[in-house]
């Protein structure tokens, strides 16, 4: 079973989100969080928690209080930390080509997924991240 | 260092005599005197020409007759006062007819009695047109800014929702469970909701830009922030809110009423929405005047924002700061747009935890 953690404001979409993570027939545990700063914080106090720890983030980028790219500065940071190998994707409604760039600035960004998520791409990236994420 | 080759550094360093500006000399009516080369150089004309003409209808423009002779007039009474203090900017044309820009500065001087003028004049075409280009860099640069802001938003703000009900729809119409689709269905009405919100704010943004002819009065301040809070009455007596108002430093405006309502009624409802729950919200609402120009400020004792993290962004569409139900993120974005589309300017001091003020300079 995956953990994956949902970073984003829009209700909608996490609901969304959540249809097509069961749909795309995968049992995995899905965290919400409404925003970066809620999210940092709990990466943060579970560092050394792999148990805790997501498998995947899926990581929106308008966000209140922190957005994406915020949270991705201190993502960087934190990451070295963090005891379990962790897969992140940018999910955006952005398709703004500037935004794409940027996100290859961050080499802990698998991926931009442009909204809407296909359930095709989202089987995939939940088969593919190891089953064995654990860090020593 | 031989002298000569001294004095040729020190020409280099200073302006030399050719750089000065072109003089003529008309006596106390205003009757061109002297003509320079220089003269003859920039107008067209040899001396034999204008020696003795009338110095205003032959280089002024007729728009400009009337002020000359206005201020001769002046020197007439005064006799020795400056004609002009400063040198003014003002058009001239030469033989050609074409008119040009030209700074012209004119000194009265008396010689054994007589009255004269000297006038001072220089060629400004050139540096208008540096700064006429400059101007423009900086509104097509600013232009840009917007153009780029606005795709920004439509690829997200607008986007967003539309992704949403697409993939709603897509649900619903795979979906063979009458509840689970009911259940999808009832989900469309909030996106729809919020495409709508963002659509009209973009219509009305891009309205205020384009909106250059709207119409300004005189606008009592006072008689405004009373409709302000006015409307903002509930919210007002549920927070137990403080609202201290003072516009005696500058109690009118000249500004379009519906502008200014939506600001104060922004900026008010802000320090509302993000009073502390700590104390009693006290929200202080003032003009003052400062070289001239009306600022008004809006401070209040709430939650307070780290700037240092958010200044770029604080007017963005769509950033929100705080994490609170009803906001969008479209209040202060207007709010910028409607002052600088009347050549104003906002901007926000902060601390957090202690409270924030914004401040509006309006342009006179």
């Amino acid at each position: 079973m995956k953990s994956i953690f949902l970073v984003d404001d829009d209700p909608i979409f996490v609901f969304l989100t959540r249809m097509i993570i069961s749909s795309a027939g995968t049992t995995s545990e899905i965290s919400e969080f409404s925003d970066g700063q809620m999210a940092i914080d709990f990466l943060n106090n579970n560092a050394n928690s792999p148990e805790f720890l997501p498998d995947i983030i899926f990581l929106d980028l308008s966000m209140p209080v922190m957005d994406g790219w915020e949270f991705l500065k201190e993502y960087v940071l934190l990451e070295p930390r963090l005891k379990k190998r962790i897969t992140l994707y940018i999910v955006s409604s952005s398709i703004s080509p500037h935004e794409v760039e940027r996100a290859k600035t961050f080499q802990v960004v698998s991926d931009f997924l442009i909204k809407p998520l296909e359930e095709e791409r989202v089987a995939e990236i939940i088969n593919a991240s190891p089953d064995a994420g654990r860090r020593l | 260092m031989s002298s000569q080759r001294k004095l040729n550094k020190d020409n280099k360093r200073h302006p030399g005599i050719d750089d000065l500006p072109l003089t003529i000399v008309l006596d106390g009516e205003g009757v061109i005197l002297q003509w320079s080369s220089k003269a003859r150089a920039m107008f067209g004309w040899n001396n034999r020409e204008v020696i003795g003409l009338p110095f205003h209808k032959t280089i002024l423009p007729e728009k400009h007759h009337i002020d000359f002779l206005k201020l001769l007039a002046s020197y007439e009474r005064s006799s020795t006062e400056h004609l002009l203090h400063r040198a003014i900017e003002i058009s001239a044309c030469g033989k050609d007819h074409a008119e040009f820009d030209i700074s012209m500065g004119i000194s009265p001087v008396i010689i054994s009695g007589e009255r004269f003028c000297i006038c001072y004049i220089s060629d400004i075409t050139e540096r208008k047109m540096v700064a006429s280009k400059m101007t423009l860099v900086k509104q097509l640069s600013e232009q840009n800014t917007q153009l780029i802001d606005f795709c920004n938003i439509v690829s997200h703000n607008l986007r967003a929702p539309l992704v949403n009900m697409s993939m709603l729809v897509d649900f619903i119409e795979r979906s063979g469970d009458p509840g689970e689709q009911k259940m999808l269905i009832s989900k469309l009405r909030p996106v729809l909701e919020n495409l709508h919100a963002t659509f009209n704010e973009l219509v009305e943004s891009i309205q205020i830009k384009q909106n250059l002819e709207i119409e300004v009065e005189d606008i009592q301040i006072q008689e405004c922030m009373r409709r302000t809070l006015d409307g903002l009455q509930a919210e007002i007596v549920k927070l137990r809110a403080h609202i201290k108002a003072d516009f005696s430093e500058a109690p009118v405006l000249r500004y379009p009423p519906k502008y200014l309502y939506s600001i104060l009624h922004n900026l008010v409802s802000n320090s509302l929405k993000y009073h502390s729950p700590k104390r009693q919200p006290v929200i202080t609402v003032k003009t003052v005047k400062v070289d001239g120009r009306i600022v008004l400020s809006v401070s209040d004792n709430g939650l307070g924002i780290d700037l240092n993290k958010h200044r770029h962004n604080f007017f963005k569409i769509g950033k929100v700061f705080h994490r609170h139900p009803h906001a969008k993120g479209f209040g202060l974005f207007m709010t910028k747009t409607q002052i600088e589309a009347m050549g104003g300017r906002i901007w926000v001091e902060s601390v957090p935890d202690e409270g924030t003020s914004f401040f509006v300079e309006f342009k006179n």
